[in-house]
């Protein structure tokens, strides 16, 4: 699955951390996530969707 | 408190479970190291609510689920080894009523000091298990990048 976490924190200014505090999560998770090594729970999906203001599909794409 | 404080702090815990245990041999009482694993577990536990940072979410409970749950499958079939060896020994031992001609010897009641020898057998297996758990930790953790470079 890949995802556009990094383009979106840089369109808002924020760092790995910065995220990470604002979903309740390690920064290691934003890491993994950005670098596909972890794909989030649904929930964390929402969550870093509604934070951005988008929806999951402009941040999350699914490759088969 | 800071992560690495919790750290510090249960590592301090640790070196007085050490220290009880050695306690414990030397006055031959069981009950020092006992207490002193059930007071530091139970301060660890109340130590984690007073960390300031998240030090655990869905991946880290990911990583720990899929360690353990690989330790588990593992440390079962070793356990049930050792326990049925235990168990064999136990019931060549006269003590078991057992009917005439089923045992091939006669033998001698077990000593109660060799059932430390066991409980010593019983300790390296739960040390195994730890290692078998790091291990898959470690492998779990790399795997969903805990140990990944930060790009920023």
């Amino acid at each position: 699955m890949k995802n556009k976490i990094k383009v979106f924190r840089a369109m808002h200014d924020l760092t790995q951390e910065d995220l990470a505090i604002q979903l309740g999560v390690t920064r290691q998770t934003i890491l993994a996530i950005e670098k596909g090594k972890y794909n989030p729970s649904l929930e964390l999906a929402f969550k870093i969707a509604v934070y951005f203001g988008v929806t999951i599909e402009d941040v999350f794409e699914y490759i088969e | 408190m800071k992560r690495n404080s919790f750290y510090i702090f249960a590592g301090l815990i640790l070196l007085i479970e050490i220290v009880l245990f050695w306690w414990s041999i030397e006055i031959v009482n069981p009950l020092p190291i006992q207490a002193g694993i059930v007071s530091g577990v139970i301060a660890i536990f109340l130590g984690r609510r007073y960390v300031d940072e998240v030090i655990e979410d869905e991946r880290t409970n990911l990583i720990t689920q899929k360690a353990a749950v690989n330790t588990l499958l593992i440390f079962w079939v070793i356990l049930f080894l050792y326990s049925i060896g235990g168990v064999v020994i136990g019931l060549g031992a006269p003590g078991i009523r057992l009917p005439k001609g089923w045992r091939p010897e006669d033998r001698s009641m077990i000593d109660s000091n060799h059932l430390g020898f066991f409980a010593f057998g019983q300790i390296l297996v739960l040390c195994l298990m730890i290692f078998l758990y790091v291990a898959f930790r470690i492998y779990y953790s790399h795997k969903y990048g805990e140990w990944d470079d930060d790009e920023e």
